[in-house]
């Protein structure tokens, strides 16, 4: 079938007109008949899709900022004492605990401001692999039993993140434009 | 450096599926333990199907699935994005304001993993893809 942007455009208006609702129930209607219909292709598919997808590279920021957060937490636990874990009171630098610390605090604080990104969350990604399978892996299969839902969840996440790179929202993006 | 970064960032679009599936299928497993109790000994044993509880794990367990799928991947992340700021809010914020210390550091990192899946959409190893490489 010919795509005609114009055509559908008209034809999406003449339908709302004659409908009789408004611009929102209209996205609604596009969105729940995306995949019947290929007149809608334009507007159905694509109003809530195109309006999500050019928020994507601030998404993606947002999410590299969130990550590094979280993450940047457990190594302050660890190392810094603050927030106190009482599983963490005892903890010695020069362990394999206090070098996790070392990754998270530094690693999380790269990721927050955005630099060298890529590496430094490749290698986040690694450590919390190691993680998984060193503390949590071997208490059970499921990870809901093993308490380790946290710990792929990082290590995907971050996974993600050395790919895809650190946003615009980064220091990596400001030297680049430099 | 940068030939690493390029490296990496060849791989972008089949990781983005690769997250999106692993992000389903921990929601997923939420939703199965809640409402069909499976692996037995969670703490969510007592979880009534009628509650606010099982609201959240019947969302899970099918808007996780779908997710898994790749079907409907931006509305579903969306969703799910909602549901799990709503989660945090109600379940882990009232017990403090460090997540760390009120446990609600994995339904941050999910809130914010499914807000950038509904931007990103689901990726190439996704039925949204297969269908639309179908319907041209």
């Amino acid at each position: 079938m010919v795509f005609r942007p114009a055509a559908c455009l008209a034809g999406a208006k003449l339908l709302r007109e004659t409908l009789r609702i408004s611009h929102g129930e209209m996205l609604c209607l596009g969105t729940l008949t995306r995949y019947q219909s290929s007149a809608w292709k334009l507007r159905g598919t694509t109003i809530m899709s195109e309006i999500l997808a050019a928020w994507t590279p601030r998404a993606l920021s947002v999410l590299r900022i969130i990550a590094g957060l979280m993450i940047i937490e457990h190594g302050m636990a660890k190392l810094i004492g603050f927030p106190s874990v009482p599983a963490f009171a005892k903890l010695q630098p020069l362990s394999l605990l206090g070098a996790a610390g070392f990754v998270e605090l530094v690693g999380g604080a790269l990721v927050i401001i955005g630099l060298f990104t890529q590496p430094a969350c490749f290698v986040i990604a690694g450590e919390m692999a190691v993680a998984y399978f060193m503390s949590h892996a071997p208490k059970s299969f499921y990870p809901l039993l093993n308490g380790g839902t946290l710990a792929i969840m990082y290590c995907f996440t971050f996974l993600y993140l050395s790919t895809a790179g650190a946003g615009p929202w980064s220091v990596d993006a400001a030297m680049k434009k430099r | 450096m940068d030939k690493f970064d390029k490296l990496l960032a060849a791989g972008e679009p089949v990781l983005r599926s690769i997250f999106r599936i692993i992000t389903g299928l921990l929601l997923f497993q939420f939703g199965v333990a809640k409402l069909l109790k499976f692996p037995p000994g969670t703490m969510f044993e007592k979880v009534q199907a009628l509650s606010l509880f099982g609201a959240a794990g019947m969302l899970e367990l099918i808007l996780g699935g779908l997710l898994i799928l790749g079907l409907f991947s931006r509305l579903v992340a969306f969703i799910l994005c909602g549901e799990m700021a709503f989660a945090y809010f109600i379940e882990h914020f009232p017990r403090g304001f460090i997540p760390l210390l009120n446990g609600g550091t994995l339904a941050i990192m999910i809130c914010f993993a499914c807000l950038y899946l509904s931007c990103a959409g689901g990726g190439p190893l996704s039925l949204d893809a297969a269908l639309r490489k179908r319907t041209g």
